[in-house]
C-alpha cells in the first residue's frame, strides 16, 4: 500500500532526526550547546511554596513534570540540566560487561535508545534517561505514571506489598512501593533485558534490582533518587545523584514511535558497520 | 487471552483437557476490599477466570459484550461516588472479552511437559474459520459507509493480512483499541489506561480534561484523538476529536477520514458500566456508528498486563490473504 | 487442588466456544503448514519476546559441522504469557530439539513453534497433546 513508502520515508526522516536530536542530547550533557530557536525567558523555577498533601498526608505527586528546572520544555542547557553530572559516581562494571559495552559502536548506542527502536524506555531509565515529560497520578494506594515518550504507563501499588513471587521480566519490572516518611520508594526487580540505564550501553542483568526514591520537596520541584544493583553487571551498587524534575502547566502530547516498522533497515545499517559480520 | 475458534466437541474436550490439567488458582475469588461479596466477577486477567462474550449486534468487532445474567448481576453492587457526587469510574473493567478467556495452558503433574492449548491450524483455513470471517463483514451492525467506499473498504477487509497498517506495527488508535482497561479518576481528569493486545502501542493511556475545557485547536492529529470530558448526570460524555486519518476502526478494512469525531459514553451502575461510542465521519459514513458494550469489574487486583512491543518479520512471508 | 464444579465445566466449554480470536495479525494458514513437521536439533542463539510473534533464533549444526541459523516463530507474548508459557523459560544457550511447522512460502530455516524439547527432558508443546501425537 503506498501509505508504507510515506511510513519508510518518513521513519527514515524520524530516524535521522531521532539520530541528530539524540546527538544534541548526548552532547549537552557533556557541556557543549545544540542550536537554539530565538531567546527563551525561561528561567529556573522557585520552589513555590510546600508541596500539596494528599488526604492521607503524604505529599501528592501528582502533577505533569518537565526534567530540569524550567518546568517546560526549554533548549536552555543550564534549565535542562537534572543532576551535577560532577557529583556523581560513575557506574563500576564487572569485567566482562565493561568489556562488552567497550565493544559497542556509536550506531549499538542508537539503536539502544527507545525512540529509535520503538521499545518501552522502561525502569529505572524513565527517570534517568528520559528528556520528555511525564505526568505522575496518585490515588490512594496507586501511583501512576503515565510517560510521553512512546505513551507508556505504569501502575505502582504504594501499599507496601510483597513483589510477585513468581514475575514475568517486564520494562516496568515487578513494582511494588511504600512510603517513607515523605518519600516514595519504588522496588523493582524482574526487569525485561532489553532495557538500558544510560545512552552509551550500560545494559543489565535478570538480577537487576532498583529502588527508586520520589519525593516532592515543594510544590514545583520533584526529584528522584535512583540506587541499581546488579551484581553480574555492576561490581557494587549505584546510586545517582538526586534528579530533579519540575511542574509543568501543560499537557503531555501524544507520541508514539513507529520505527519499528523498518527494521531490517536497521540491521542493514549495522551489517554494514560491522563490514558484514554480526 | 488468544482462544481460538474451534467447533463444539473440540472445545468441550478441550475444556475437559484444561480442567484436568489446569491446577486450581490460589485465591481466585479474593475479595479483599471488594464491596460485593454476592457476585462473582472474574475477569482478572491473571486468574483462571472463563469469560463468555459475544457480538450482539453484528459489528464484526472483537470487544465482547458479556452475558446479560452476569451484568444483571453486577449491577446489584453499590455504586462508588466520588466526593463530588458523581459517580466513580475508577477500576480494573477488563478488556470487555478481547478474549481474556480462562488460560488455557496446561502441565503434567510431573511438571515436565507444557501445553499451550492453541489448537492447530492446519494445512488450511478450516471451514468453520471460513464462515466466521465471513460473518463477520456481514453483520447488522457494521459501519455505515457512503456508497463510494463500500468497495474499498470490502477489498481492504478481505485482504486485511497485507493492508491492514496494525499488522505493521502502527498504532491501533481510538476506538479501535475499544473499551479501557483499567479507569483511574481524578477530579479533574480522567485517565484511560488500556492494555491494546499485541498493538504496537503496547500500553497506551489518555488523558481526558473533564475541567471543563474544550478542545486544544493547535494540537497535532493524533492517534487517540483530543478528549474533552463533563458530565451529563450520572454519565460521563467525552468528545473527540483530530484523529490521524490512516487508522482503521476494525480489522474488517474500516477506514475513516479526518474528519472523524467521537462521542464517548461511560455511565456506572454497581460493577457495572455501560459503554458507548458514537463515531461520526461526514465524509463517509451515512449516519453515525454507534456501539454499546457493558463492562463488569474485575478483581481488584487486577491491572493492564504490561503489552510487548511490535516488530514485524511475517509480511515477506505471507503465501495467501487468510485471515485471523 | 480442588476440581472445578460441572457449572463451571459448561460454562468454560462455552467461553471457549464463543470466544473469538482477538490476535492482531494475520492468519497461521496464510504462511505456515501446521500439517507438516521438521524437527531439528540446535542451540538457542536468540530470544524475540515481541507482538505480533515471539521468535527464537537457533543454531543447527549439521553432520559436516556446518551451521544454519533458525528462526522459530512463537505466539504474541500476552497469549503466551496467559497459556502458561514465560520468556524465562528459553535461554540463549539452550540446545534443544525443535519441531516445527514449514513456512508456505519455501522458506527452509523458518517455522512455526510446535515443540521445544530441553535437554534434561522437559518441554513446551505450543498446542494440545492431541495434536502431537504421531506428527512428525
Amino acid at each position: 500500500m503506498k501509505k508504507r513508502w510515506g511510513f519508510c520515508l518518513a521513519a527514515a526522516v524520524a530516524a535521522v532526526g531521532m539520530l541528530c536530536m539524540a546527538s544534541g542530547l548526548a552532547a549537552q550533557e557533556s557541556g557543549s550547546q545544540p542550536a537554539q530557536p530565538a531567546k527563551s525567558k525561561q528561567q529556573a523555577l522557585p520552589p513555590g511554596g510546600p508541596a500539596p498533601r494528599a488526604a492521607d498526608g503524604h505529599p501528592d505527586l501528582s502533577g505533569v513534570w518537565f526534567g530540569g528546572t524550567a518546568g517546560g520544555f526549554t533548549y536552555n542547557p543550564a534549565l535542562r540540566r537534572q543532576f551535577d553530572a560532577k557529583a556523581e559516581e560513575a557506574p563500576q562494571f564487572q569485567p566482562s560487561a565493561a568489556a562488552k559495552i567497550k565493544a559497542m559502536t556509536q550506531t549499538d548506542y542508537e539503536l539502544g535508545r527507545a525512540s529509535v527502536n520503538c521499545l518501552p524506555r522502561g525502569v529505572p531509565g524513565m527517570f534517568l534517561i528520559n528528556p520528555y515529560p511525564f505526568q505522575i497520578v496518585q490515588t490512594p494506594g496507586l501511583f501512576v505514571q503515565l510517560d510521553e515518550l512512546n505513551n507508556n504507563f505504569r501502575v505502582v501499588h504504594t501499599d507496601g506489598r510483597a513483589h510477585n513471587p513468581d514475575p514475568d521480566p517486564a520494562f516496568d519490572g515487578d513494582e511494588v512501593a511504600h512510603w517513607d516518611g515523605d518519600t516514595l520508594v519504588i522496588d523493582t526487580i524482574s526487569i525485561d533485558e532489553r532495557t538500558w540505564n544510560n545512552f552509551t550501553g550500560w545494559f543489565h542483568s535478570d538480577q537487576e534490582h532498583v529502588i527508586e526514591r520520589v519525593t516532592r520537596p515543594s510544590l514545583n520541584y520533584l526529584t528522584v533518587q535512583v540506587t541499581i544493583e546488579d551484581p553480574k553487571v555492576l561490581a557494587k551498587p549505584w546510586t545517582s545523584t538526586p534528579r530533579v524534575w519540575t511542574l509543568g502547566h501543560e499537557d503531555l502530547l501524544e507520541y508514539y514511535c513507529t520505527n519499528n516498522q523498518e527494521v531490517e533497515q536497521y540491521k542493514a545499517l549495522k551489517d554494514k558497520e560491522s563490514g558484514g559480520k554480526k | 487471552m488468544n482462544a481460538r475458534v474451534i467447533g463444539w466437541i473440540p472445545a468441550i474436550g478441550l475444556a475437559v483437557g484444561v480442567l484436568c490439567l489446569v491446577p486450581a488458582p490460589a485465591g481466585a475469588q479474593t475479595k479483599s476490599g471488594n464491596d460485593n461479596k454476592s457476585v462473582t466477577v472474574g475477569y482478572g486477567l491473571d486468574k483462571d477466570q472463563p469469560f463468555a462474550g459475544a457480538d450482539p449486534d453484528g459489528t464484526g468487532l472483537p470487544w465482547k459484550e458479556p452475558p446479560a445474567a452476569e451484568i444483571e448481576a453486577a449491577k446489584k453492587a453499590p455504586t462508588p461516588h466520588l466526593a463530588d457526587g458523581h459517580p466513580d469510574l475508577t477500576g480494573f473493567w477488563a478488556p470487555a472479552g478481547w478474549g481474556y478467556a480462562v488460560t488455557q495452558g496446561g502441565v503434567t503433574a510431573d511438571g515436565k511437559t507444557r501445553y499451550t492449548q492453541r489448537a492447530a491450524e492446519g494445512p488450511a483455513q478450516s471451514v468453520d474459520k471460513k464462515r466466521e470471517l465471513k460473518n463477520r463483514l456481514e453483520g447488522a451492525n457494521l459501519p455505515p459507509y457512503k456508497p463510494e467506499f463500500v468497495e474499498k473498504v470490502k477489498y481492504l477487509g478481505e485482504h486485511q493480512s497485507h493492508e491492514d497498517p496494525a499488522f505493521k506495527c502502527a498504532p491501533k488508535g481510538f476506538p479501535r483499541v475499544g473499551p479501557p482497561t483499567e479507569i483511574v479518576q481524578v477530579p479533574k481528569e480522567t485517565v484511560f489506561l488500556y492494555d491494546t493486545v499485541n498493538s504496537s502501542e503496547q500500553n497506551a493511556f489518555r488523558i481526558v480534561s473533564t475541567d471543563g475545557r474544550g478542545h486544544d485547536q493547535s494540537l497535532n492529529p493524533s492517534f487517540y484523538g483530543d478528549s474533552v470530558g463533563h458530565w451529563e448526570g450520572d454519565t460521563m460524555v467525552i468528545d473527540v476529536t483530530n484523529f490521524v486519518d490512516d487508522t482503521w476502526l476494525s480489522q474488517n478494512g474500516a477506514i475513516h477520514s479526518d474528519a472523524m469525531h467521537v462521542v464517548e459514553k461511560l455511565t456506572r451502575e454497581g460493577n457495572v458500566i455501560d459503554w458507548v461510542i458514537s463515531i461520526e465521519d461526514t465524509k463517509m459514513f451515512t449516519r453515525p456508528w454507534v456501539i454499546e458494550r457493558h463492562l463488569i469489574h474485575g478483581l481488584q487486583s487486577g491491572h493492564a498486563l504490561e503489552e510487548a512491543p511490535c516488530v514485524e518479520h511475517d509480511y515477506s512471508h505471507l503465501v495467501n490473504d487468510d485471515r485471523n | 487442588m480442588t476440581r472445578k464444579p460441572l457449572s463451571a465445566l459448561v460454562v468454560m466449554a462455552v467461553a471457549l466456544v464463543a470466544a473469538i480470536p482477538v490476535l492482531a495479525h494475520h492468519s497461521v494458514t496464510a504462511e505456515f503448514d501446521s500439517s507438516k513437521a521438521f524437527t531439528v536439533k540446535a542451540t538457542i542463539t536468540k530470544i524475540e519476546w515481541v507482538n505480533p510473534h515471539t521468535y527464537i533464533y537457533a543454531d543447527v549444526k549439521d553432520e559436516n559441522g556446518t551451521v544454519t541459523p533458525y528462526s522459530f516463530e512463537g505466539g504474541p507474548p500476552g497469549a503466551l504469557r496467559r497459556s502458561g508459557v514465560i520468556k524465562t523459560m528459553f535461554n540463549v544457550g539452550d540446545v534443544v530439539t525443535i519441531e516445527a511447522y514449514i513456512a508456505k512460502d519455501g522458506s527452509k530455516h523458518l517455522g512455526l513453534l510446535h515443540a521445544v524439547h530441553f535437554a534434561d527432558g522437559h518441554q513446551i508443546f505450543f498446542g494440545r497433546p492431541e495434536d502431537s501425537e504421531g506428527k512428525n
